[in-house]
């Protein structure tokens, strides 16, 4: 699973520390995700497009293989 | 939010530092005290309360963790509960061919164990998430 939080707070100029707070979690557990190394739940997927403004489609894609 | 995290999570230390007091005392007492056998029945009870409660707060304080911190709680608690059967396994099996050390794996030796397992777990979880 890709995702593209990186770029997306780049556009918004937020620290994961930022985004963090806004989606309600750690900013550890933010860089977990940001890292590939934990898949989040719908609900929390959902809440990150929507405070970036977008849909979890451009934020998660599956890997090509 | 923040807030009820940060009290949950503190009523969990402090309900684990009850009940780690309450097993060393009444340890203590019961080791030393040369209590009659009903009183030291209801003495020993005395921590199973506080450990009761122990999990409770310890269950609501995961609760109000964010995802990925609830994963290395579960983790923790698999691994940590894994190794300690593994030991019992071991122990139970080693005391079938009169292979026992009660110096080092007695019941009070056990409950550290458990206890150190639940931290490798722990340990092992947070490296894997690096939160």
């Amino acid at each position: 699973m890709k995702n593209t939080i990186k770029v997306e707070r780049a556009k918004k100029n937020w620290t994961q520390a930022d985004l963090a707070k806004n989606i309600g979690i750690s900013r550890q557990g933010l860089n977990s995700i940001e890292t590939g190394k934990f898949i989040p739940s719908t609900m929390l997927a959902l809440r990150m497009a929507k405070v970036f403004e977008t849909t979890v489609e451009v934020l998660f894609q599956l890997d090509e293989e | 939010m923040n807030n009820v995290k940060q009290y949950l999570g503190k009523r969990s230390t402090i309900s684990a530092l009850v009940w780690g007091a309450t097993y060393i005392t009444v340890a203590y007492v019961l080791k030393h005290a040369g209590l009659s056998k009903p009183i030291g029945i209801t003495i020993a009870i005395l921590p199973v309360i506080t450990f009761v409660f122990f999990i409770y707060t310890y269950i609501k304080s995961i609760s109000a963790m964010d995802e990925v911190r609830q994963r290395i709680q579960l983790e923790a608690a698999v691994i940590g509960f894994s190794l300690s059967l593994l030991l019992l396994i071991i122990l139970f099996l080693l005391s079938m061919c009169d292979v026992s050390d009660f110096d080092w794996f007695g019941y009070p030796q056990l409950v550290c164990y458990c206890m150190l397992f639940y931290y490798i777990g722990y340990f092992i979880s947070k490296r894997k998430y690096a939160a």
